[in-house]
């Protein structure tokens, strides 16, 4: 039952991901990505990380996918249709992305992993206690790079 | 949902994030629409959350190191995405293209 939904969401998230990276129309593309982005939010709710889940479609579907359509939205309105949207040796791309992929596919498929069990425990709890306990240090810094970036995206995007 | 997770071998959740990896990649390397690479960008760095989580699932004992990375890369991506189309916007506005292949000025 659990391959059911791990093949149904992998499916999600190969077509939207060849989707996003094919599809000639640039705004189809996002939302294919947006399909890919939810997919993979169903395999972390299957991996035992629902709160993982939920964060990733707000901050990924929810937050990233808007602005990158906000951005497609402000950069296409002069530039008409485009004829071509793949670069001339996109064929060089596919064969070294291609085999990079295959390459860690055999990587990751080769070893005899010993499956453990999942950790014990409430998730959001012990993330709260973690996040200001063991994680102290990285959820201060996350939150600097924050204020860095926002006020970094601010003045680059200001009105001239 | 752990017992049903536990049937799903985790070289299949490799397998998957390496396969996304490589249309994430394909998608930096191959695009003209500065939009588009970083849709593949974002792409890759969800292939290597996904990694992360599987790991923390099947081996990771009882820490939650590998969902505090996880939780990190996505705060990361989503100040990288902002500043990224922050730029994107202001090289729209001064050269109203967005095509890298003309986005040339320092083209020595």
């Amino acid at each position: 039952m659990a391959k059911v939904a791990f093949i149904a969401c992998a499916l999600v998230v190969l077509l939207g991901g060849l989707g996003a990276v094919a599809l000639r129309n640039v705004f189809h593309a996002a939302l294919a990505m947006v399909f890919a982005l939810a997919g993979v939010a169903g395999l972390y709710a299957l991996l035992s990380a629902g709160y993982l889940a939920v964060v990733q479609i707000l901050i990924y579907v929810g937050a990233i996918s808007v602005l990158i359509i906000m951005a497609i939205m402000v950069s296409e309105r002069f530039m008409g249709r485009r004829l071509v949207s793949l670069q001339p040796q996109w064929w060089v791309a596919a064969l070294a992305s291609g085999g990079l992929a295959l390459l860690f596919v055999y990587i990751g498929t080769s070893p005899r992993w010993t499956p453990g069990n999942a950790p014990a425990g409430d998730l959001i709890q012990a993330l709260g206690q973690g996040l200001v306990g063991k994680y102290l240090l990285p959820f201060e810094l996350v939150s600097v790079v924050l204020v860095g970036s926002l006020i970094g995206a601010i003045y680059l995007a200001r009105e001239r | 949902m752990d017992e049903l997770a536990g049937s799903v071998p985790l070289s299949w959740y490799l397998a998957l994030s390496a396969l996304l990896f490589g249309l994430g990649l394909f998608g930096v390397l191959a695009r003209r629409n500065a939009v588009t690479i970083l849709m593949g960008v974002e792409l890759i760095l969800n292939a290597a959350n996904l990694n992360f989580v599987a790991f923390w699932r099947y081996v990771g004992g009882q820490s939650l190191d590998g969902v505090v990375f996880a939780m990190v890369v996505m705060a990361v991506a989503a100040c990288e995405a902002a500043i990224g189309l922050a730029l994107i916007i202001a090289i729209y506005r001064s050269g109203r293209t967005v095509n890298i292949d003309q986005i040339n000025l320092l083209q020595g």
